[in-house]
């Protein structure tokens, strides 16, 4: 059986470190598929949740909080495998940094997709990410209807720390997890 | 000219050649932004020379609209015609952190951010 797949670095805040806050939401791909608002309505929750405008210490940007959880919730809920399975959501707040998470349990043919483009996200430096977003847009233009640009684009646009974790469950099934580290202080 | 998109409307205005979008635009593929697509071309076609694309009322735009406008972009780079410019808004941030990828589509798109 396929060993565990780390990309990045995935335990850069590891869960053994108490949080200063936490959230964790689950839902069913079924949902999400059959009625696609939800993906943006638990994105905009999430954001909403931490909100503080009082807050001195730092300022939850929740535009870039609930564009970031989308495009992880759209992912795992197109990608998922069994439409009955579980997306697991998760924020933790440490200080000024903010985890986000999403797992969900795929098919080896997306998990090797995924695995393709996020090494390739993950290990290039901005020029490279702007000429990846480049190609991509050209080759959609010519007709490819394939992968999307959300991933790359939240460390391109976005300068999140983006990491993986792929698990394999049984058979020919896997268990995503992406993290996305945001720093408030850096805003 | 109108449309609906999920939870967003694009109105265009032959009067100033401009195509408002409001809302929060997170369709869920491709294929469900054809329709947004074609709303943009028939205006382009419309405007004679110029065409602004005001969002500063668009709360949110997910990758596969951002691929979609990426991909009107180059359409109109390919005719040259009409000259775009985008209007934004600093307010959400998905604006300041994206709309500047438009440019390297094509670098004679104007983008302003308010």
């Amino acid at each position: 059986m396929m060993q565990e797949i780390i990309l990045g670095d995935y335990d850069l805040i590891p869960d053994t470190i108490p949080s200063e806050g936490e959230l964790h939401l689950r839902v069913k791909p079924i949902d999400m598929v059959t009625y696609w608002r939800r993906c943006g309505a638990v994105a905009n929750f999430i954001a909403n949740f931490y909100r503080n405008p009082q807050d001195e210490i730092y300022h939850l940007n929740e535009n870039l909080i609930s564009t970031t959880f989308n495009e992880l919730i759209e992912n795992a809920a197109k990608y998922s495998t069994k439409r009955d399975s579980d997306i697991d959501i998760s924020l933790k707040l440490y200080n000024t940094i903010l985890k986000m998470e999403v797992e969900n349990i795929c098919s080896q043919k997306h998990m090797e997709a995924f695995q393709k483009s996020m090494e390739k996200i993950i290990d290039s430096d901005n020029d490279e990410l702007d000429n990846f977003y480049l190609n991509k847009i050209e080759a959609k233009h010519a007709g490819d209807k394939d992968s999307g640009i959300g991933l790359l684009m939240l460390k391109k646009d976005y300068s999140l720390q983006l990491s993986a974790k792929i698990t394999p469950i049984e058979g020919e099934v896997y268990r995503v997890s992406v993290h996305a580290y945001y720093n408030m202080s850096v805003e | 000219m109108e449309l609906k998109a999920g939870e967003s409307i694009l109105k265009y205005n032959s009067a100033d050649q401009t195509v408002t979008i409001e809302g929060s635009m997170r369709l869920a593929n491709l294929m469900e932004y054809d329709k947004v697509s074609v709303f943009l071309n028939d205006a382009a076609t419309q405007a004679s020379d110029k065409l602004t694309l005001d969002m500063t009322k668009l709360n949110f735009l997910n990758s596969s609209g951002i691929t979609t406008l990426s991909m009107f972009i180059l359409a109109t780079k390919k005719r040259q015609n009409p000259k775009l410019n985008i209007l934004g808004t600093a307010l959400f941030a998905w604006q300041e952190k994206s709309l500047k990828n438009f440019n390297k589509l094509w670098n004679e798109v104007e983008i302003s951010i308010q």
